[in-house]
């Protein structure tokens, strides 16, 4: 069972860096090939975990080895390195059972752990740091609450 | 000579056309001092020697069918030049709606990641919107390890696979050296591209453009209209969802 939320790009603040430097202005915005159209929430049952995945504009293959937080999976882009899903382990077998508060403190403490110690969001080695940023800003209560509810039947 | 292929296709039959040229060439004076060599240690190269006329047919009918089937695939490589050339007029003409186009220049260029041996990677221009600046001599120096070897705009968007969006302070007609070497460093140029650049832009928007999730190559928006910048947060949000359109309606026109 799937639940799909779409994402309102015209309310996506984050996923920029601007420096002023001496009259120029210098903006590095993330690529629009990692501002995610749709945010898919799947609860996977035979493995207990709920898996968010994100949708973009292209299918990019993930990479081979998914990056393992503690208990969170995150798999990234083979050659971008955006998050393609997010995968978290849940204690009960049922969508009730699964805490908005919990999921949210799991996500945000895993990608926190994700950049920490990257020093330039705009450099092509590592995570893709604005991309993260959308992320985070996409997967509030009110996203994390419609992607487990359960899917109406019929 | 502008080479683009947007079908793989063509770029391949091109260089089996060169490489049965480059056999030619070394197989004509291999098949005239033939009898003179000592074949023995080499059978097989004897085996050649003793069939030169129908090894030089072989290599001259090749080459004649792969220049044939690569003039024939040309015409729909111009048809697809059309296109992009249509798309990019169309991607200039919703980024910079308000530019005073009686007293400026807006642009929308669509460069190739290029590669030779020996001589590194480098942005070749593919096509230009509008009808001025048409000779598409523009090249930026990229690579994919070393950040400093990328130059231009085009070649610092390449390098953070990022939106690049620069705003600089518009170049005098008749510059002072200190404002020339400002406006270089800025934009990342060396001499010789500066020399070389026909529209000295105050407002850049680059972004890469992918084919199934590498970098195909960059598509670059310029102007020289101080005022086409984007000054509200809507117009930045607008521009946001104008370059989704402009990647998306290049995907489908590259292979």
């Amino acid at each position: 069972m799937f639940t799909h939320v779409w994402v309102n790009p015209d309310r996506l603040e984050k996923g920029r860096v601007v420096r002023n430097v001496d009259g120029m202005v210098l903006t590095v915005e993330v690529s629009p090939y990692s501002v995610p159209k749709y945010v898919v929430g799947r609860h996977d049952k035979t493995r207990g975990r709920f898996v968010i995945e994100f949708k973009y504009i292209d299918d990019e293959k993930a990479a081979p080895k998914p990056r393992t937080i503690g208990d969170v999976e995150i798999r990234e882009g083979l050659y971008s390195r955006k998050i393609l899903s997010i995968s978290v382990p849940i204690d009960g077998p049922d969508h009730e059972s699964i805490s908005v508060i919990n999921l949210h403190t799991q996500i945000t403490k895993a990608l926190q752990e994700r950049t920490r110690g990257v020093k330039d969001p705009a450099s092509p080695h590592g995570p893709d740091v604005l991309n993260q940023e959308l992320a985070e800003e996409i997967l509030d209560d009110a996203t994390l609450t419609e992607l487990i509810a359960e899917p109406a039947a019929g | 000579m502008r080479r683009f292929a947007a079908n793989p296709l063509v770029a391949w039959l091109r260089r089996a056309a060169t490489a049965t040229a480059a056999l030619a060439l070394v197989a004509v004076p291999y098949f005239k001092f033939a009898d003179s060599l000592d074949t023995k240690a080499y059978p097989y190269l004897g085996w050649l020697a003793a069939r030169k006329t129908g090894a030089i047919l072989a290599i001259l009918l090749t080459q004649a069918i792969c220049q044939l089937l690569a003039w024939i695939l040309s015409w729909f490589e111009r048809h697809d030049l059309g296109r992009i050339h249509e798309a990019l007029d169309q991607i200039a003409a919703r980024h910079f709606p308000n530019a005073d186009l009686s007293q400026y220049r807006v642009r929308a260029t669509l460069f190739k990641k290029r590669r030779a041996w020996l001589l590194g990677c480098w942005l070749g221009a593919v096509d230009r919107s509008g009808e001025n600046y048409r000779r598409l001599r523009s090249i930026f120096s990229v690579n994919d390890n070393i950040e400093s070897e990328n130059t231009g705009v085009a070649g610092l968007c390449y390098w953070t696979e990022m939106t690049v969006c620069l705003e600089v302070k518009p170049v005098d007609d008749e510059p002072t050296p200190a404002q020339t070497g400002d406006y270089k460093s800025k934009t990342h140029l060396t001499d010789e591209e500066y020399d070389c650049l026909l529209l000295k832009s105050c407002f850049f928007l680059a972004t890469c453009i992918k084919v199934n999730g590498k970098k195909w190559g960059v598509l670059v928006l310029d102007t020289n209209d101080p005022n086409a910048a984007p000054s509200s947060k809507t117009m930045e949000k607008r521009r946001r969802g104008e370059l989704e359109h402009a990647t998306g309606l290049l995907a489908t026109l590259l292979r």
